[in-house]
């Protein structure tokens, strides 16, 4: 019987996670073991909770999106009336003075609607990032929920109170739409251009991740969203493929262009009626990947020069341990006890493509009591590691 | 904001261009001003909040406008059969039970202005086919009958309430 474990420890506990063992056959025994990384034990049910801590607030947004779809045939105008539309009241008065019917005589008052600036900027999201890991992008949204299109600028925000390190070297960035999900080569706007009353765009922080951080470090990053534009008598002029201009509350009645009032909520990193709205988004280091481990029987040798499993053949084991996402398993040990039948062949331990020794020494791995032993120590994903040995059958 | 006949010294050119519109002008008419308001708290010198009318200033979506409309005889005769009518003003919701007028009946419609009637009466069919009583989002028209005859030198005052969409 061949079986595999995967022995995990974090500084302060070493837990056996899993002696799996399956053994379909002598010849290809797959073997997939659960792994952990650091600090799994403890902090894996508190990310369970956080990631429905996560979870829930998007689906009540949603929720509320949903909603207010539904009621809007209800509410009619969500939206609101475009700045810059003229709004008349106009009465009519008919009398007759005796018997003779007078012409009808009409009063007219108009004003023009303004401009409302409110803009919703919603983050909460936890991304899983790699320590090191540079060009890391986490998703935000911006909503317009003003009553014209406006362009809306982006700077994010990397050092905030209350976490455990700054990312570095950050941008913001606009999905293009193309392809789902931030990439490099497509999301390449700095700015929100003509986002139309009550719609949402969705907006990265693209920040790199300091080196040395250790599972479960988490680092707040903010974006702020900006209201922009340009404003005359009939309301928003666009700009498409620039920048509109910053936006500033008309202190009285503006007799030339639409007023501008601001009407937005404080964010986490602004105050309330500035044009401008933020929230935070966390990175967090390294939970949540997949360790795989599968053990084959990559060759067979017998004593006749061919490839039949009989007593004397000599069968070559690979054990492959993949890793990827993002995230360091710390003290990573693969055991690997032989099953009787076989008998291992001396000095035949090959981790990836280097030749170890069999004995308990400085290299990390070894031979004893009929079992393969390799310590892998602290492996950061992504990696791929070839574990190979060869027994002959009895 | 542009704003135009919002304060009452406008009046007199609305007033002007009332003249030149009617043929009885040099016989003198029934003066008619409409005004656009907006309710906002004011705190006084002693602290304390009072709601006072002032233009339209800040006009965005969801604000209430206060509408009124003043008419004055100027003539040397009682006018009578004197009715308002009043389109419910492009991108704005009437405001339930705001309307008023002294001395005036007051009527609705909800297709157009052709027919009018009390609140109660109009009537909506659903998507189900029931009929219900119209909302006053609905109204589309608002007619005051004046009861009374309005004698030479006096005035009268009606108005609603309606919000930006």
């Amino acid at each position: 019987m061949i079986c595999a474990y995967v022995i995990v420890m974090n500084n302060a506990t070493k837990n056996l996670c899993l002696g799996l063992c399956r053994c379909a056959s002598n010849l290809i025994i797959l073997i997939v073991a659960c792994f952990l990384l650091s600090g799994w034990k403890q902090r894996a049910r508190l990310n369970r909770f956080a990631d429905f801590r996560i979870t829930l607030p998007h689906t009540r947004w949603f929720g509320v999106v949903f909603g207010l779809l539904l009621f809007a045939p209800q509410i009619g105008w969500a939206a609101g009336t475009p700045a810059g539309t003229t709004i008349s009241n106009s009465a009519t008065l008919a009398y007759s003075l005796g018997a003779a019917v007078q012409p009808n005589v009409t009063s007219t008052v108009s004003f023009l609607v303004d401009e409302k600036v409110n803009l919703t900027v919603v983050g909460g999201v936890t991304t899983t990032v790699a320590t090191g890991a540079t060009a890391q992008a986490t998703a935000f949204t911006v909503t317009n929920n003003g009553n014209s299109a406006l362009d809306f600028s982006l700077t994010v925000t990397p050092a905030i109170a209350g976490d455990n390190f700054d990312p570095t070297v950050c941008s913001a960035f606009v999905e293009s739409g193309a392809t789902a999900g931030y990439q490099a080569a497509q999301d390449i706007a700095t700015y929100v251009d003509e986002l139309p009353a009550d719609t949402t765009k969705t907006v990265y922080a693209v920040c790199n991740i300091p080196a040395a951080l250790v599972n479960g470090n988490t680092g707040l990053v903010g974006v702020t969203a900006t209201a922009r534009g340009s404003f005359n008598a009939a309301g928003y002029v666009a700009t498409v493929g620039a920048l509109g201009a910053v936006l500033v509350q008309s202190a009285g009645i503006d007799t030339v262009n639409v007023d501008i009032v601001f009407a937005d909520v404080a964010g986490t990193e602004d105050i309330a009626r500035d044009a401008q709205h933020s929230a935070h988004n966390t990175y967090s280091i390294g939970v949540a990947s997949a360790l795989t481990i599968t053990k084959t029987v990559a060759g067979v040798l017998d004593q006749n020069g061919t490839a039949v499993l009989m007593p004397g053949a000599v069968m070559t084991y690979q054990i492959a341990v993949a890793f990827p996402g993002a995230g360091t398993a710390t003290n990573l040990v693969v055991t690997d006890p032989l099953p009787a039948n076989v008998t291992y062949v001396p000095g035949s331990i090959i981790v990836g493509g280097v030749t170890k020794t069999d004995a308990a020494d400085a290299d990390n791995a070894q031979f004893a009591a009929n079992t393969v032993t390799v310590s892998l120590g602290n492996v950061a994903a992504p990696a791929n590691i070839v574990i190979t040995f060869r027994a002959t059958i009895n | 904001m542009r704003i135009t006949n919002l304060f009452y010294p406008a009046a007199l050119l609305a007033l002007l261009g009332s003249f030149s519109l009617n043929a009885h002008a040099a016989d003198g008419t029934i003066n008619l001003t409409s005004i656009a308001q907006v309710e906002i708290e004011v705190t006084g010198k002693d602290g304390k909040k009072t709601r006072q009318r002032a233009p339209v200033t800040k006009a965005v979506p969801g604000t209430e406008v206060i509408y009124t409309t003043t008419f004055a005889n100027t003539l040397n005769k009682a006018a009578e059969n004197i009715n308002i009518n009043n389109p419910i003003p492009n991108d704005s919701e009437y405001k339930g039970g705001s309307a008023f007028g002294k001395d005036c009946e007051i009527l609705f419609s909800i297709d157009g202005g052709k027919t009018f009637g009390h609140a109660e009466q109009l009537k909506i069919k659903g998507a189900d086919g029931k009929e219900r009583t119209a909302l006053p989002k609905e109204y589309t028209h608002i007619r005051w009958n004046y009861k009374a005859k309005l004698a030479p030198g006096k005035s009268g005052e009606v108005g609603f309430r309606a919000v930006i969409k």
